[in-house]
């Protein structure tokens, strides 16, 4: 005799409580199984979704002030000085790289091969949102099958150009990294990213402070037994290593308990450290916006940071799997 | 109009069709404040509000809250702090079904005002359980973030109410495909 209607409601009932009860290992599961009824048919959603967002989010021109266009061309004199100095330390390098070239044709055989990138990149796409707009994750392919594992961290790449018209096929180009999350649930075919704006999202980051000749600035050195204030140059520009990296909920991420005196200001970058285990390599993650000052603890400030990545119109990412785990 | 069975197949090809929009284009939908987050509108939440004004008895109703809370919480994996559980919104729809259920009779159903109304208490309710037992269950959300959610919550079921009555139009369009013609008639829908 088939069950009533009432009794499987009842059943259904039981067992989402019993789902509640047993927590994310049992959703996560859930989630892996169910997904891919989800993702074929979501790739051509998540592409209209992403080239409407891509549009709508473009970054918007103005005109420069004369100000604006003096320290743009101070900067460009500082930089192109700059550059002079290391295209001739980079002939100096080259001259040393063909001498190696000689002695790796003389002896290279007898050495293992030596990779660059201590990590496997795993392309994947993402093929959906969250139903609810409270979490930012996405759903991405492929999933298990491909060795996607739970807290493998997620990057996308980018072109850079300062060009306003389109560049020119064939031509070299450069490219950058960033962090653009991880993996919080991996299934057979699918796995769920938790973009770095979640607010479950921390992770650990590095500040690097980028030297401005227009907005000089002191940090506190230690020498010896006492600490002095000396104007921060090449030299002493050390990267400032932080614990509490964690994502807002909205659109940045917030990094807590920053020493004051290491003088981090707008425009300095955030990057992951390559003392993690699962990201053996510093990539960026994105721009300070934004320092704010602790009333209860004046040592100390807190940082909103920018991610790099359009996070709204994302959609092919790099999973990152370090070779040696 | 009359109050009919759901036919429970094409109703769950119907709820898997919604989800797919409203995981992928649904983000075209959503809107970004830049205090509270992500702001988009719940079109599961139209089907639920549309099912408990038609469907022939409280149990269906239920039944079909349930399909589609189910459907909401396999393809949501954050909000709370982390990684969420999958249970919470089957029951809020499930009970939220119910009620509207039990109160429709005090409703002209095919008004877009009371469609509305009822969808933005569904959803304010039932996301207002669900953030509460995601943060009760995961942990990791403090009490401002909390209220933050609970905002955002609020804006969410104002965004899905007055899209709520556009939806029930074009759900009464195919509604032969998900509810059988029933013979009883309700008194306040005609």
């Amino acid at each position: 005799m088939a069950p009533s209607r009432k009794t499987v409601l009842v059943i259904l009932m039981g067992a989402s409580i019993a789902s509640i009860a047993v927590g994310t290992r049992a959703a996560g599961w859930l989630r892996g199984i169910t997904a891919p009824a989800i993702a074929p048919l979501g790739d051509g959603g998540m592409w209209l979704t992403v080239r409407f967002k891509a549009q709508s989010h473009g970054r918007q021109l103005r005109d420069l002030s004369p100000e604006e266009v003096r320290a743009l061309h101070d900067e460009v004199e500082y930089w192109r000085r700059r550059t002079n100095y290391w295209r001739s330390r980079s002939e100096e390098y080259a001259r040393h790289l063909r001498s190696m070239r000689v002695f790796e044709k003389l002896y290279g055989g007898s050495f293992g091969p030596i990779g660059d990138l201590p990590c496997e990149l795993i392309p994947a796409r993402v093929v959906g949102m969250d139903s609810l707009p409270y979490g930012r994750t996405r759903m991405v392919t492929p999933g298990r099958t491909r060795g996607v594992r739970e807290g493998a961290r997620v990057t996308t790449f980018e072109l850079l150009t300062n060009r306003s018209k389109a560049i020119q096929q064939r031509l070299w180009t450069i490219n950058a990294t960033s962090l653009v999350g991880r993996v919080i649930e991996a299934g057979a075919f699918t796995a769920r990213l938790q973009l770095v704006i979640d607010r479950g999202f921390a992770m650990r980051g590095r500040l690097r402070r980028r030297l401005d000749p227009r907005k000089p600035r002191k940090i506190l050195v230690s020498l010896r037994d006492a600490a002095v204030l000396q104007p921060l140059t090449d030299a002493n520009n050390r990267p400032v290593d932080v614990n509490d990296v964690r994502g807002d909920g909205k659109e940045g991420l917030i990094v807590s308990d920053v020493p004051a005196g290491e003088q981090i200001m707008v425009g300095d970058e955030l990057v992951t450290r390559n003392d993690d285990a699962l990201m053996p390599m510093e990539v960026r993650v994105g721009e300070v916006v934004e320092v704010l000052e602790n009333p209860k603890n004046p040592e100390f400030v807190t940082l909103r940071v920018r991610p790099y990545a359009q996070l709204d119109a994302l959609r092919e990412v790099y999973i990152v799997w370090p070779l040696s785990r | 109009m009359k109050v009919v069975p759901v036919r429970w197949i094409p109703f769950i090809i119907l709820a898997y069709l919604l989800t797919l929009l409203q995981t992928t284009v649904g983000g075209v939908l959503a809107w970004r404040s830049a205090s509270l987050g992500p702001i988009g509108p719940d079109l599961l939440a139209i089907v639920v509000v549309y099912v408990a004004l038609h469907a022939s008895s409280g149990i269906d109703a239920m039944l079909a809250g349930w399909i589609l809370g189910l459907c909401m919480d396999l393809t949501t994996g954050g909000g709370a702090g982390g990684a969420t559980v999958v249970g919470p919104m089957p029951i809020a729809y499930a009970l939220g079904a119910a009620s509207i259920y039990r109160v429709r009779e005090a409703f002209f159903r095919d008004r877009p005002l009371p469609q509305a109304f009822l969808a933005f208490l569904l959803v304010a309710l039932s996301h207002i359980f669900w953030v509460s037992v995601q943060a009760m269950r995961v942990g990791g959300l403090g009490g401002g973030a909390y209220g933050e959610m609970v905002l955002q919550t609020l804006l969410v079921a104002l965004y899905t109410a007055v899209l709520t009555p556009l939806g029930c139009f074009a759900l009464g369009r195919m509604r032969h495909w998900f509810l059988t013609p029933g013979a009883r008639r309700s008194r306040r829908s005609r």
